[in-house]
């Protein structure tokens, strides 16, 4: 009797063992709010989209202005240019669960001119040479779809006026579009 | 039938307790061993190797900082080690990293903002007070209006604590327990404290 009932303990804790390891591991890829894709991208025409916590359930930092651009296997390595504010700011590229793969700061790029081409790794040559921008910061990814989230300082009006002023000039486009 | 009833009660078991482990993992931070900074947790959303934090990174929705950009510590606990209620009211006091940009966020549990007129969510290095040679904060957080620098936690039903730190430098070298400040608890509204 005794043996039974052990057995039927250690049964049931082997199927919860599993579903524990399973529920752990399909998570990021069956998340019900997976990072930016519920954001609306069909109107930007090269423009990044605002994203706050009316559009994302993303967890961000409200003293930011943070703006999204996508990119898939439709637009191929997608280029972001502009000119970005003095204060703090930051690119990250995401996967499409919401890790961060690569990031880019203030402190990485001499200067406030942005030009980053961004993209898997093995596409990224073929547009450098075929698009002929040998001399541009890359963003080297192992996956072919994501999200560029941009990051501005927008902790004080000042901040925010220019977070908004260098938005509206900053372009994400697919890079062989150009 | 005995026995395909008592595999069956098994199965629902194990797959009840496999989840609710699963839940209970995600949601505790220090379940697998996070870095902690006296009451601070350090959040990981580019640990790719560990599947805990890539659930929780999931969990969270994204937008974590990367290594490059700084690191991202949260509190759900006071000083006294009792978890934080949005009923109850607290006072963030001590030093701050010195040199980096530092923001602090009151959001609850699910990282759902406060609901206040002035939309101010929390502070930064730039607007804070800081008082005395070590530029220390002293930052109020409750349902009544205190004096000084002040965030409001109207509409949350939990509470939680964000400081991330903007430096890349600090992925490799983060603050010790004393460049942090405490969360100190200054009492709770009783009709909505439990």
């Amino acid at each position: 009797m005794i043996d039974t009932g052990l057995r039927w303990f250690a049964a049931t804790l082997c199927i919860a063992g599993l579903t524990h390891i399973a529920a752990i591991l399909l998570a990021p890829s069956h998340s019900r709010d997976m990072a930016f894709t519920g954001v609306d991208f069909s109107k930007t025409d090269g423009t990044l989209v605002l994203v706050d916590n009316r559009n994302t359930s993303a967890d961000l930092d409200p003293a930011f202005l943070n703006a999204v651009c996508r990119f898939d296997d439709e637009t191929g390595p997608v280029r972001l240019t502009g000119t970005m504010p003095g204060r703090y700011w930051s690119v990250a590229a995401m996967s499409e669960d919401g890790r961060i793969l690569s990031t880019l700061s203030r402190e990485d790029l001499r200067g406030t001119d942005m030009d980053l081409l961004v993209g898997r790794t093995a596409t990224l040559d073929a547009v450098r040479q075929s698009a002929g921008l040998e001399s541009i910061e890359t963003m080297s990814l192992p996956v072919d779809r994501g999200f560029l989230l941009l990051r501005l300082f927008a902790g004080s009006l000042d901040d925010r006026g220019r977070a908004e002023e260098a938005l509206k000039d900053l372009r994400c486009r697919p890079a062989l579009s150009e | 039938m005995f026995a395909t009833i008592r595999l069956i009660l098994v199965t629902l078991a194990g797959v009840f307790l496999g989840l609710a482990s699963a839940w209970w993992a995600v949601a505790n931070i220090h379940f697998d061993g996070a870095q902690t900074i006296g009451q601070w947790s350090m959040l990981e959303d580019d640990a790719k190797a560990n599947p805990y934090e890539a659930a929780r990174a999931a969990r969270r929705g994204g937008g974590g900082l990367g290594p490059s950009e700084g690191i991202e510590l949260i509190t759900e606990t006071s000083a006294d080690n009792k978890p934080l209620q949005a009923a109850c009211a607290y006072l963030v006091t001590g030093p701050m990293p010195q040199g980096v940009l530092w923001t602090l966020t009151v959001s609850d549990r699910d990282g759902h903002l406060p609901v206040n007129p002035a939309r101010r969510f929390g502070f930064t290095s730039l607007d804070a007070m800081t008082f005395g040679p070590a530029r220390q904060v002293r930052i109020s957080i409750g349902q009544e209006v205190r004096p000084g620098d002040f965030v409001a936690t109207t509409g949350l039903s939990s509470l939680r604590l964000t400081l991330r730190l903007y430096s890349p430098t600090l992925a490799a070298r983060a603050p010790s327990r004393d460049q942090l400040p405490s969360v100190m608890p200054l009492g709770c509204d009783q009709r909505g404290a439990s």
